[in-house]
């Protein structure tokens, strides 16, 4: 059988079987060796030779059974795409107020600080009149929205307390009858009695950035005379803890890894340290995008620490280990996991004429967050300095076609993206087509080849664990 | 007629204004919803792109004192009882106006009641409740029912099936029919109709003792009113939508589906971009699953945000204009799917005028 229309599927193997990941169903099977040899030989030849009956026997009841389709979508486009002005209209989840582009720290990776091409701290800060149309233009636009979320963002929020303390009254006193939640993200450096009462009394979420102990914390996180920012930061949160009890539950951390420093001594801060281990902890890489000199590769000895961490993950979800020698570090990595092979991914048998790759939010609607002078980005990842993330402003509305834009970011690598097997796992947003204010294909494109090895990686790691019979739980780390 | 202000308003209860005809008790003369709702200040058809004629009020100053009463309508969104509403029973109260409830207020009822006697103000709870003359009443033999059922189904909540009843119910009494209505809401009867029974939420009751139940009761119904027509609005979704979200396994449809057959269904979907064969896979399914044909499809304002849908506790919804659903309507329509909006008056016509082809058709057949 000669067929230049192949099935569009993607073979991996686990050290002890062979699989194959139909993308239009996105289902994944575990198939005999022989079977993954016949559909091997089929994609690099063209033509299928089957090694024996039972393999023509598989492959042709997948067939029958809807499986191993060639179908390809003929376009990109997010399925949507017609409704984006509706999700403008009324859907809008959350408001940032980047409330000041200054900030009282010069972080080695900030991408405020000087480290990058495209962004640079600045001395302009939001007045109030901003902050309140803002927040105007987010109620009008959230009809469809339960709650109400805002939160201030910087540079350094704290800095315009008295900004963040005027908007936090206007709106309360003025949206009332829906509840409004507030959250910020800090360097904590600037936390004092009056401020934390201040949160306190309005439900602040804080979002703290802390690196993990002095020695890897000040390596990048210091102010502009070189001085680090952990002994302030540390003092703060004690206040916090011993005097505010209640409000140092909403407290969450946010660590940025830089992997050229020691695995060890960050997984013993953060398990260890009274301060912070009791703490729902993110872990992040720093971003590479658009960065000066990269002096961040990781060490081949925190490489290692970091596998082996993961293997220890492995040997507690297989009941093997306790999970009390499992890292706070790499658990997260499970939830990734479960998200992204078992919740996120549907099986389905439906072919559709166009679609668009997964990571895209609808540009708007997920959050707008605001900059000091009123213009509309998606998020506060984009690139604020550069016009093609703005999608309008607080005084004219939004700018449907640039959000239908950015959201159909697809199109930009549609040739390639139309026959990537890594479609439905892609997380490429328009963050990462960024070129110094442009979007590039070429950026983006740059990704795909780290990012199909992950989701390869991940594919495995997810089999491997069902081999050794671990059943996917959402609870397995309750506790985390 | 008493003139009632609607509060707190939001796109939900928008049929209060648009059906405001069938109402036999009240005139709406405002229309107030909290700031923090995004309505204020603009027409209250405005996100559906319709112009209702009212503007959304955030507060009732200027309103209040030309109204007799208050209709605290149920909403989409939740209003806090204590922080905010508990507030304006006291205000209209103190004004010395008439309060009604329409639906979801029974659990503050002690506390309402407290502070209308405390004002001296009137009060009213219209909810869902049981006709005494048909109390326990049922006949184990199961009774056909003389006269053409219009059923309203949904697959899912807020697919717009009340608006849908309203729409059908105004346009055969226009027509000069007499219309014997059950209606979804618990407040249907401001509109001319009877609500779904309480029984048939009574878990005393066996499930058997609720479809007997039934059955007798919509026959005594007509026997008694001798209706041209009967149109039924299911309450509730027609089965889950997923593994979290179950909507009761469609268990209203499943009783009245065995009290009574349906002459024509009308089944109400949200808003998505559906494939042409699923209207067919559907039909399909409703069919083996509760015995109804379905003669058409609405397409609701409310389509469901999946992605947020997956990360939340409640179905997330965004609100469609129109147009929008028009453009999807059209679509359909153009490939001989009989789907339409019920917010559009020439799609709204269409949809009557099938029904009504239809049970004449039914008509030349009668079994004698």
């Amino acid at each position: 059988m000669q067929n230049d229309a192949l099935p569009f599927i993607h073979l991996f193997k686990t050290y002890e079987n062979t699989y194959v990941f139909d993308i239009n169903s996105n289902a994944i099977f575990k198939i005999p060796k022989y079977v993954y040899d016949d559909l091997e030989q089929y994609l690099n030849n063209k033509k299928i030779t089957f090694s024996c009956d039972k393999s023509k026997e598989i492959i042709e009841m997948m067939m029958t059974n809807g499986l191993l389709s060639s179908h390809k979508w003929k376009y990109m486009e997010h399925p949507s795409t017609s409704i984006i002005p509706q999700y403008l209209k009324t859907s809008v989840s959350t408001l940032t107020l980047q409330v000041t582009q200054s900030c009282n720290l010069v972080c080695n990776y900030c991408p405020y600080a000087g480290s990058y091409h495209n962004r640079k701290h600045s001395s302009k800060k939001m007045s109030f009149e901003t902050g309140k149309r803002a927040i105007d233009f987010y109620v009008k636009h959230a009809v469809d929205v339960e709650s109400l979320n805002i939160g201030f963002y910087g540079g350094e929020p704290l800095i315009e307390f008295n900004l963040v303390k005027r908007l936090v009254e206007y709106a309360n006193d003025t949206y009332k009858g829906k509840k409004i939640r507030y959250h910020m993200t800090t360097n904590a450096t600037l936390l004092k009695d009056e401020i934390i009462k201040f949160l306190d009394d309005n439900n602040f979420n804080l979002l703290i950035s802390l690196d993990g102990p002095k020695e890897i914390h000040d390596k990048n996180r210091k102010d502009s005379q070189g001085r680090g920012s952990f002994d302030r930061i540390l003092e703060n949160l004690k206040y916090l803890q011993k005097n505010y009890k209640d409000f140092a539950s909403k407290i969450n951390f946010n660590c940025v890894i830089d992997p050229s420093l020691d695995f060890d001594c960050l997984h013993k801060f953060f398990t260890d340290y009274d301060t912070v281990k009791n703490y729902y902890t993110s872990f992040n890489y720093i971003n590479k995008q658009n960065i000066i000199e990269d002096k961040f590769n990781p060490t081949e000895n925190y490489t290692i620490k970091y596998k082996y961490e993961i293997f220890k993950l492995f040997l507690f979800l297989i009941k093997r280990l306790d999970e009390r020698h499992v890292s706070k570090i790499v658990k997260s990595y499970y939830s990734v996991l479960f998200s992204t092979m078992k919740e996120r991914r549907t099986v389905s048998f439906s072919e559709t004429e166009y679609g668009h790759h997964s990571g895209p939010c609808i540009a708007g609607s997920h959050k707008i967050f605001v900059d000091t002078e009123g213009n509309l980005f998606p998020c506060e990842k984009v690139n604020e300095q550069s016009k093609s993330f703005i999608i309008g402003n607080i005084w004219d509305g939004f700018d449907v076609e640039k959000a239908a834009k950015l959201t159909n970011i697809g199109k930009l690598t549609e040739k390639q993206c139309l026959s990537c097997w890594n479609v439905n796992f892609c997380y490429l947003c328009c963050v990462f087509s960024d070129d110094n204010g442009t979007l590039s294909a070429n950026a983006k494109l740059t990704q795909c080849r780290n990012l199909k090895r992950d989701t390869e990686e991940m594919m495995k790691d997810y089999c491997y664990l069902k081999e050794m019979d671990f059943t996917y739980d959402d609870e397995v780390f309750r506790i985390i | 007629m008493k003139e009632a202000i609607l509060f707190p308003y939001d796109i939900s209860n928008i049929h209060l204004l648009m059906h405001q005809d069938m109402l036999s008790d009240f005139r709406i003369s405002g229309v107030v919803s909290p700031n923090s709702w995004g309505y204020a200040d603009e027409d209250a058809g405005s996100i559906l792109g319709i112009d209702t004629g009212y503007i959304v009020r955030s507060s009732f100053e200027g309103l209040i004192d030309q109204c007799e009463c208050v209709l605290f309508c149920e909403s989409y969104l939740e209003l806090p009882y204590e922080s905010y509403l508990k507030e304006y029973i006291e205000y209209i109260a103190q004004k010395g106006k008439r309060l009604i409830f329409l639906g979801e207020y029974e659990q503050h009822c002690e506390e309402i009641k407290y502070i209308a006697k405390r004002y001296n103000a009137e009060y009213e709870f219209i909810v869902k409740k049981d006709d005494k003359k048909y109390e326990e009443m049922y006949c184990y033999k199961m009774k056909d029912i003389p006269v053409p059922i219009i059923t309203v189904i949904g697959t899912n909540e807020r697919t717009n099936k009340f608006d849908t009843q309203l729409s059908v119910g105004k346009f055969f009494r226009e027509q000069g029919y007499k219309v014997l209505q059950i209606g979804t809401k618990g407040y249907s009867n401001i509109f001319d109709m009877i609500a779904y029974p309480k029984f048939m939420y009574n878990q005393e009751l066996s499930t058997t003792n609720r479809i007997q139940q039934f059955n007798y009761y919509i026959h005594s119904l007509c026997i008694e009113q001798k209706p041209d027509v009967v149109i039924l609005g299911v309450p509730g979704a027609a089965f889950p939508m997923d593994n979290k979200f179950h909507n009761n396994f469609g268990f209203h449809n499943y009783l009245v589906s065995n009290a009574i057959l349906s002459d024509y269904t009308i089944c109400s979907i949200p808003y998505e971009d559906y494939k042409e064969d699923y209207f067919n896979y559907l039909s399909t399914h409703i069919k083996y699953k509760y015995g109804y044909n379905i003669n058409c499809f609405i397409i609701a304002n409310q389509a469901i945000k999946w992605d947020e849908t997956d990360n939340s506790e409640k179905i997330q919804y965004l609100t469609l204009d129109k147009e929008t659903m028009n453009r999807k309507c059209r679509h359909y329509l153009d490939k001989n799917y009989p789907v339409f909006n019920i917010f559009d008056s020439k799609l709204n016509t269409m949809l009557t005028h099938s029904i009504l082809d239809e049970l004449y058709s039914n008509s030349d057949e009668e079994l004698m």
